[in-house]
């Protein structure tokens, strides 16, 4: 039996006029001898039948609210490692090597190393062609690592840190920017370049918590960023490793070391270039 | 009086008021989420075409550096490793044998280091070379004008359009007709930019047509060929006595009317129309982009919030390198922020 106390009722007054501001509030009790119909009328625990209304609609507003300060807070998350990963891909993708397969190599595009070389799957490529409510079992299907989307949340053979180039060095830092939790619906793709323009992708899709076997539909945030820096700014385009080995030509070039410096080129340890 | 002093009621005043602030709270919310990511959207966005038209610009420069450098190896035993670099004395072979013409920055910094062309057709010869490498120099400075939007770009295109179909089709999000975008190249266009993207931010409405969304304020980059004289010995017959050494200009070779014949550099006479940074410690060249994005914000209408980019060359671009031996150094990289 729960005791509160409330001014809200004349049933209060009247138990206030009675000398007590105590009275247990239970309709059943407060209709104990009064008539149904009667009963129905009074204003007898409307304190209670408010609350009884209001508290999960403020516990559901209060949700929605945590909800939306997250998506929101994910949103701009999404978009800062989009804009960081863009720059690392404009500054470092090549645009020639000794060798197409050692381009690709440098730029992470590698393919025959045992490697998922495709980089994680897009999910606006594969989801947001469908309608509605495909893409909402296309989206379910991706957040729980099922279909087309089978190894996200599971780390990609590349990751162990055996193969190197751009896409994986900024792929890696957008992982990075994200707690493990998050990282389980993360989905960097690989770059796709226009001319000599890479833009960068990062999806995340976010799934609720079950509530008594209910769960809401997974939602996702997608931001895309672009590198700027064309490779072939050199004229002679931006060159990747040669057969003299050791750091890509252009590292070699910015460092001033290396067989293949260039001695008119200031180094970028000067500190006065 | 008696019913304001009441307390019937009070909850559900209350309660309307907290889920009302609640309600706010989020529209507030999704507001300030929309401003900055629009805000992360338009900062990307000019850094990108910032370095985008820089990368266009350093091409430019390179392509012709590069092609100055062609010259100082026509001649040289590629088999040589010290030669056969980037940056090597173009007037080192001559030197082991006089028969082999120098590079052409031997020419320009050493005044050929003693060599001298047996006659004047040989001179004619190397003259016709150096003027065709010219010619593809500046086909390609006019190209890549074209592409940076420069009025004074290729004949027969348009430089907005160009630039435009480049931008476009380069970073599709510009395609967006709430994406308003002002590039330019030199410090006098940045003050009008500026001026423009203010009155953007107050006062633009977003069109649908979004290549309307576009103001180019790209001056051409302009190249000057500097005349590099040569020796020969003018004796037209096979016995000639006293000394026939002549020297001329490749131009004067060639014909009364020729253009300059040699290598070519950036053009600084019009160093206020030139630079992006005139104040720096070496004047920079460079390109600016202010992007402005309009955001539709619930309950307030439109907000345009804008960014602002500049990116830099490294200025050693197709100048005759002062510390070398006389070889051209190509530029490298851009930049984002200020100049070296």
């Amino acid at each position: 039996m729960m005791k509160i106390r409330s001014d809200s009722t004349s049933e209060n007054r009247g138990a206030r006029t009675a000398g007590s501001q105590n009275f247990t509030a239970s309709p059943a009790t407060r209709c104990s001898g009064i008539p149904t119909l009667r009963c129905l009328f009074t204003q007898s625990g409307q304190g209670i039948t408010e609350m009884v209304f209001l508290i999960p609609l403020f516990v559901i507003l209060g949700v929605g609210a945590v909800s939306v300060s997250y998506m929101c807070w994910q949103g701009i998350k999404v978009q800062e490692a989009a804009n960081v990963a863009a720059r690392v891909a404009g500054q470092e993708t090549v645009g020639g090597a000794k060798d197409f397969a050692t381009m690709m190599q440098d730029n992470g595009l590698v393919t025959g190393l045992g490697v998922n070389a495709a980089g994680d799957p897009d999910p606006s490529t594969e989801c947001d062609q469908a309608d509605a409510v495909s893409r909402q079992t296309c989206l379910t299907n991706l957040a729980n690592g099922n279909g087309a989307g089978s190894s996200i949340g599971t780390k990609l053979a590349g990751d162990g840190g055996g193969v190197k180039g751009v896409y994986w060095d900024f792929r890696k830092l957008i992982y990075s920017l994200f707690t493990p939790g998050e990282q389980k619906r993360l989905y960097v793709p690989t770059p796709t370049t226009r001319g000599g323009v890479s833009e960068v992708k990062v999806t995340r899709i976010m799934q609720a918590p079950k509530i008594f076997g209910w769960q809401a539909p997974p939602v996702s945030v997608s931001a895309k960023a672009y590198g700027g820096e064309d490779p072939y700014m050199y004229s002679l385009p931006r060159f990747g490793h040669t057969n003299s080995g050791g750091d890509p030509f252009w590292q070699q070039v910015f460092k001033g070391t290396g067989a293949n410096r260039n001695p008119n080129q200031p180094s970028l340890k000067d500190p006065n270039p | 009086m008696h019913s304001l002093a009441s307390k019937k009621g009070q909850f559900i005043p209350i309660a309307s008021m907290v889920m009302l602030s609640t309600l706010v709270f989020m529209v507030g919310l999704v507001n300030v989420y929309r401003i900055s990511r629009a805000k992360l959207k338009a900062q990307n966005l000019a850094d990108a075409v910032a370095l985008y038209i820089a990368s266009q610009m350093s091409q430019s420069m390179n392509n012709v550096a590069d092609r100055n450098e062609w010259l100082n190896h026509l001649y040289i035993n590629s088999n040589d490793a010290n030669s056969a670099q980037a940056g090597a004395d173009p007037c080192q072979r001559t030197r082991a044998d006089k028969k082999i013409p120098p590079g052409l920055g031997c020419f320009a910094k050493k005044a050929g280091d003693g060599f001298k062309f047996g006659t004047k057709q040989g001179a004619q010869a190397y003259a016709q070379i150096v003027a065709t490498v010219n010619n593809i120099q500046n086909l390609f400075a006019q190209s890549y004008n074209s592409f940076i939007g420069a009025s004074g770009g290729a004949s027969g295109s348009n430089g907005r359009a160009m630039l435009t179909t480049n931008l476009f089709q380069q970073m599709p999000a510009l395609q967006d007709p709430n994406v308003f975008l002002i590039v330019y190249n030199n410090s006098i266009d940045e003050q009008r930019a500026t001026t423009i993207g203010d009155n953007v931010q107050k006062s633009w409405t977003p069109n649908s047509a979004s290549n309307q969304n576009l103001v180019p304020l790209i001056r051409p980059i302009q190249y000057k060929t500097q005349d590099v004289s040569v020796t020969y010995n003018s004796c037209a017959t096979k016995i000639c006595f006293g000394n026939h050494d002549k020297t001329e200009t490749l131009s004067q070779i060639i014909g009364p009317n020729a253009p300059p014949i040699g290598w070519m550099g950036l053009d600084t006479s019009n160093a206020a129309g030139l630079y992006l940074d005139p104040n720096a410690k070496t004047p920079a060249l460079g390109s600016g982009a202010i992007v402005s994005i309009s955001v539709d914000l619930i309950g307030l209408g439109n907000h345009v919030v804008q960014a602002k980019s500049r990116a830099f060359l490294v200025m050693t671009a197709g100048q005759l390198d002062p510390n070398s031996n006389g070889s051209f150094s190509p530029t490298y990289w851009v930049k984002l922020g200020k100049p070296s």
